[in-house]
């Protein structure tokens, strides 16, 4: 069997350790870019080398942020009353294209995982506690993925907040909206009728 | 519920079989160590996607074989679909109609109640068979137990890693096992008591009674919170200490009855007639609660029964749905099967007899 040439193999490789992509996709890529325009190939390559350092940590939410500080949190037009909790930066995009919530983010860069060694030390939690006790919060929405590990992450969460005074809610879970009542799993519904609200 | 046509290739000594099935009563004969079992194994492994005689999947594919696959046209009503399983190299295949879909899309579409001596370990096993068995048998029943189970394992791992790792989210741990453990407890606290009752209307040679009973058969939800926090506050010390868990629906026990003592001492046949009578219960359920049968794979029923209450059984069953039953004695097959189908299974081949 020929293997591929060193520097072709090395990129498949770097490919293939990306969460997503497996060995067949990792050639397909790596073929379509020994094939692209060389120009094609260069901005991509700058976009990769370029980002890492173009970017950091909002000092204050720690979302991803081209300064110190990231968009949501320097823009004048956002309340200061309202924190949303959410545990990847990721989250933080998925809430704000609903572009319903005007408060402002704190991103936890994780959930609670005792067997992948994820404690409370190693989550961003002090800049959240410090952000409410500097005061004027006084709601903290815990947006937190509603698995096994984001539902302990807000048990735990909402058990710090609640002494130092804000309303501490929960994200609702439950049917899609514009979805058919056929097609909802058992569990949903029974998440769904479990926080029913009445009119 | 039933299954019209089954295909098997590779798995243990079959290379590959096909059988038109009917949708009463089915009889599978040959002698011993020709694939009988096998056959029913399949039409397991297309209901569940998992082995009744092991855990162990790497057995089952056929010596030398990458993969097996079972195939199945199973039939409700006027509705069929093919269902497909295929196993191999450690990965697990399902398909519905050709397409690939997830365990939780498959699961449910085609039911089987087992009764096999590699069973026997329900009774006489530990108790996380015990458990397992109703667990698996519940979670078939219902879509919600099965992610009910899921999440409690997943809790389970995660606290006893907190109580290892001496965590400070331990509270956080502890809020959630009591949400999902009394939620499971409870569930199986009824799915327990319902099975104990079909347990008292079906099988019971002699009249032996027959109990399956739960250390936490609390069915209440709020009763059964208190009770899981209360061992959970007993425990904690011990937890703490030990950094290990003492507490949860995954310790529970599960213990089966023949006239009052635990079936684990009971002699074999007595063992045998039990699991017979568990199984006949499971299928009552599960028509008491979908309004159609499961099917019944029945192994080497012969052997617990003499023919005529074998007969009477088979008759039984298929007075609800379909059954498949294996034996290695020609005669009894041929007389049973007058009103179903009789296939002869030698060295992995099925021909309709």
């Amino acid at each position: 069997m020929q293997d591929y040439p060193a520097p072709l193999a090395a990129l498949v490789d770097e490919l293939r350790r990306l969460p997503g992509i497996g060995q067949k996709t990792a050639q397909r890529l790596a073929f379509h870019l020994m094939k692209a325009p060389e120009a094609e190939v260069q901005r991509l390559a700058q976009a990769l080398s370029g980002f890492r350092a173009a970017l950091r940590l909002c000092t204050v939410c720690n979302a991803v942020a081209e300064g110190e500080l990231c968009a949501c949190c320097t823009d004048p037009g956002r309340s200061d009353r309202t924190l949303c909790v959410v545990e990847e930066p990721l989250n933080l995009v998925v809430v704000e294209r609903t572009r319903d919530f005007k408060g402002r983010y704190h991103v936890l860069h994780g959930a609670l995982s005792p067997l992948s060694g994820i404690g409370p030390d190693e989550l961003r939690i002090d800049g959240l506690l410090e952000r409410v006790r500097a005061g004027g919060v006084e709601e903290v929405i815990l947006a937190t993925s509603p698995t096994v590990e984001g539902e302990a992450t807000a048990v735990y969460l909402a058990r710090l907040l609640k002494p130092l005074g804000p309303k501490v809610t929960r994200i609702a879970m439950g049917l899609p909206v514009g979805s058919d009542l056929d097609w909802a799993d058992e569990v949903t519904l029974a998440k769904a009728l479990e926080g029913r609200r009445e009119y | 519920m039933w299954i019209e046509r089954l295909l098997v290739r590779d798995l243990r000594n079959i290379a590959e079989a096909e059988c038109a099935l009917g949708p009463g009563l089915n009889v599978f004969h040959g002698a011993n160590a020709q694939g009988k079992t096998s056959l029913l194994e399949a039409a397991g492994l297309v209901a569940r996607a998992r082995s009744f005689r092991t855990d162990d999947l790497k057995t089952v594919v056929r010596r030398g074989q990458p993969s097996l696959r079972a195939q199945a046209t199973a039939v409700e009503g006027s509705r069929r679909s093919e269902l497909e399983v295929e196993l191999g190299g450690g990965r697990r295949a399902l398909r519905v109609e050709g397409r690939p879909v997830t365990a939780t899309d498959y699961h449910g579409r085609l039911e089987v109640a087992v009764y096999a001596t590699d069973r026997l370990r329900v009774i006489r096993g530990s108790m996380r068979d015990r458990r397992q068995f109703l667990d698996r048998s519940a979670g078939a029943l219902w879509p919600a137990y099965r992610r009910l189970l899921a999440e409690n394992e997943r809790v389970a791992a995660q606290r006893g890693a907190a109580l290892e790792r001496r965590s400070g989210d331990r509270f956080a741990w502890d809020e959630r096992l009591l949400e999902h453990g009394t939620a499971l407890r409870v569930r199986r606290a009824t799915y327990a008591r319902r099975l104990h009752e079909a347990l008292q209307d079906e099988y019971r040679p002699g009249g032996e009674t027959y109990a399956l009973r739960l250390s936490h058969p609390e069915e209440d939800p709020a009763a059964a919170h208190e009770q899981l926090q209360r061992e959970i506050e007993t425990e904690r010390a011990a937890e703490q200490a030990s950094g290990r868990m003492r507490v949860g629906p995954q310790r529970d026990r599960v213990v089966l009855e023949i006239a009052g003592a635990d079936a684990v001492e009971a002699s074999s046949g007595q063992v045998r007639s039990l699991l017979l009578g568990l199984t006949l219960a499971v299928l009552a359920l599960h028509r008491q609660e979908t309004g159609h049968a499961a099917v019944a794979l029945l192994d080497d029923l012969d052997s617990e029964l003499d023919e005529e209450r074998a007969s009477l059984l088979c008759e039984r069953v298929c007075a609800h749905g379909q059954a498949l039953v294996t034996t290695a004695h020609p005669g009894w097959a041929r007389r049973v099967a007058r009103d179903g189908r009789l296939f002869a299974v030698e060295q992995g081949r099925v021909l309709a007899a």
